[in-house]
């Protein structure tokens, strides 16, 4: 088992409160892995460090092998790295499909020099051809010519991963993908986060709050408080670890 | 009443609206596709006209080489700006641009051995050459008046004005329906999911800045022509807020929304220079100077009140979160 993405030792503070305090963690090539911990553990900000939004203070961020810690954010999406947002981030004003068809990689329209060339227009069949198959993947494609505006909460959730896929990502980083959607959805959702594992080869890390969905997904799970990595394993081992359990419920649960 | 009888005015007219097409153009393309706030438009259509004037003035250079120069210039600056000032937030950046346009409007009146100082361009050479600049544009002008057919000088202005700009219309217009604008637009709506799908967020802010730029540069060159010469004060930050009122009026993120409101905007401020019908001719001509401004700002309120998405936007777009 390689890593495509390891974390070493990320410190990142705000004021003096130190959001993400040295966590180091690793993620296995064509694994699952559930990022999990209390509110203020330091998850969010971690994921802002991986993919550029933030940069740390200290530590090294490697994707496959390469330092990408200081990188802007679209660099490191370029270089397969890709994340969603806790909140999704419809384009409002843009139809559903020009939302998934602006994420596609290489796409020489986007130069202002050859947007007019005969060429774009090819690939840009290419991608809208692409986006549709996309969108009917999450049954979306009757909404395509919509506003994105005009989606519901779990609708746009599921429009923000089509789009991320777009982009054609080696490793796909999550933000509470499960917050929002409907139960059925749920189940959809979760079929397609292993679909996207088993059959196409990416590699997920994934933070939510469900820890029921992270145990039946992940194939490692790490665990966060206080801004570090305090347990990591297969789901079982984690779901015993007495660290998580106190991290969740509070040390001084058992006496009760 | 003579004065709206006669073609010259509303040629004028005509002409000028041309010139605020292609000044707003720049400003739709920045705030209306890619979202930046830009206060500052009029300093690059400053630049344009002054870089055109001063070279052929003073340098004695073609007009046909400094006109482009000028253009160029503008866009420059806008790349200039743009490279430190675009890492600042949308509101800083704001605030940033209205600082520019005050700079470039001191400079202008201050360098008087650069610019010719508060007197304006009349001041950069002998009186006969500046105000017609080095006479290759009035012949330029005066052949297309001989093509046409027509009278007036102001008519062929007004054709080469707005050939001019429906050609830029149309350019802009088609760029922006290329995945280049789709970029743009979705870096209006939000530049972080733009930049967590891979796209160069400041390399197309900085595009739009200075394209839009290089447009306010173009209309520079006309107003110069135009007026025959200028001065720092034509350059007014109140000139930006124009080009504001006129997307805004005409609908924001519509290119041909642009000559639209750029017409109606034109027409307002002309046609309300003839209010001199009771009762308001019983007012003095100061009295009523003021009382039109009045009606502008009141036909804007009421323009924005009844179709706050401009005469061309689209309502639905407005109400979504």
């Amino acid at each position: 088992m390689s890593a495509l993405l390891e974390v070493r030792e990320v410190v990142r503070s705000f004021g003096g409160v130190r959001a993400v305090d040295g966590a180091s963690l690793d993620v296995e090539a064509g694994s699952i892995t559930g990022l999990i911990g209390p509110n203020g553990a330091g998850k969010s900000t971690l994921f802002n460090c991986v993919s550029g939004f933030l940069r740390p203070q200290s530590g090294r961020v490697l994707l496959d092998g390469k330092r990408i810690e200081r990188r802007a954010p679209h660099r490191i999406a370029g270089a397969g790295l890709v994340r969603t947002f806790q909140t999704p981030r419809a384009l409002t004003r843009m139809t559903v499909r020009e939302n998934v068809m602006l994420a596609a990689p290489r796409n020489g329209g986007e130069r202002l020099g050859r947007s007019l060339a005969p060429g774009a227009r090819r690939r840009e069949r290419e991608v809208r051809a692409r986006a549709d198959e996309l969108l009917g993947l999450v049954r979306l494609e009757g909404h395509a010519d919509a506003l994105a505006g005009t989606l519901s909460g779990g609708q746009r959730k599921l429009l923000d991963l089509v789009r991320a896929l777009m982009v054609e990502p080696r490793i796909l980083l999550l933000d509470e993908p499960m917050a929002g959607v409907s139960p059925t959805l749920r189940v959809e959702l979760l079929g397609h986060i292993l679909g996207l594992r088993d059959r196409d080869g990416v590699t997920l890390l994934i933070v939510e709050h469900d820890l029921d969905f992270v145990m039946r997904a992940s194939d490692r799970v790490i665990v966060m408080n206080g801004g570090q990595v305090i347990a990591q394993g297969a789901p079982d081992q984690v779901r015993a670890d007495e660290r998580v359990v106190d991290a969740y419920l509070g040390a001084r649960h058992e006496g009760t | 009443m003579n004065a709206i009888a006669s073609g010259g005015f509303w040629s004028f007219v005509g002409v000028v609206a041309g010139i605020y097409t292609i000044f707003a153009l720049g400003l739709q393309l920045q705030f209306g596709l890619a979202g930046l706030l830009n206060f500052g438009q009029v300093a690059f259509m400053a630049i344009g006209a002054y870089t055109m004037a001063i070279l052929v003035v003073k340098e004695g250079w073609s007009t046909w080489l400094a006109a482009p120069l000028g253009v160029a210039a503008a866009g420059a600056a806008g790349l200039l700006l743009g490279i430190p000032a675009l890492r600042l937030r949308a509101d800083f950046f704001a605030i940033v641009t209205i600082a520019f346009s005050e700079i470039v409007r001191y400079v202008a009146t201050n360098q008087d051995s650069l610019t010719g100082g508060s007197q304006g361009t009349i001041a950069l050479g002998k009186v006969g050459t500046a105000a017609e600049y080095n006479g290759e544009w009035e012949r330029f002008q005066a052949r297309v008046q001989g093509w046409l057919g027509v009278s007036s000088k102001d008519f062929a202005m007004l054709v080469i004005v707005w050939i001019v700009a429906l050609v830029l219309l149309t350019l802009v217009w088609l760029a922006v329906r290329t995945p280049w604008g789709r970029v743009l637009r979705a870096i209006r709506e939000d530049e972080d999911a733009a930049a967590s799908l891979g796209k160069n967020v400041l390399a197309y802010k900085l595009q739009a800045l200075a394209i839009g730029s290089a447009l306010a540069g173009i209309a520079g060159c006309f107003y110069a022509w135009q007026f025959s010469f200028f001065s720092p004060d034509d350059f007014a930050p109140l000139l930006t807020f124009f080009a504001w009122m006129i997307v805004i009026i005409g609908g924001l993120g519509r290119i041909w929304a642009v000559p639209v409101g750029a017409l109606v905007f034109g027409f307002l401020f002309a046609g309300t220079r003839f209010l001199d019908f009771p009762p308001l001719s019983y007012l003095s001509g100061a009295d009523r100077a003021y009382v039109r401004l009045i009606v502008i700002g009141l036909v804007i309120i009421g323009l924005v009140l009844a179709r706050p998405q401009g005469i061309l936007g689209k309502r639905d777009e407005m109400v979504l979160e």
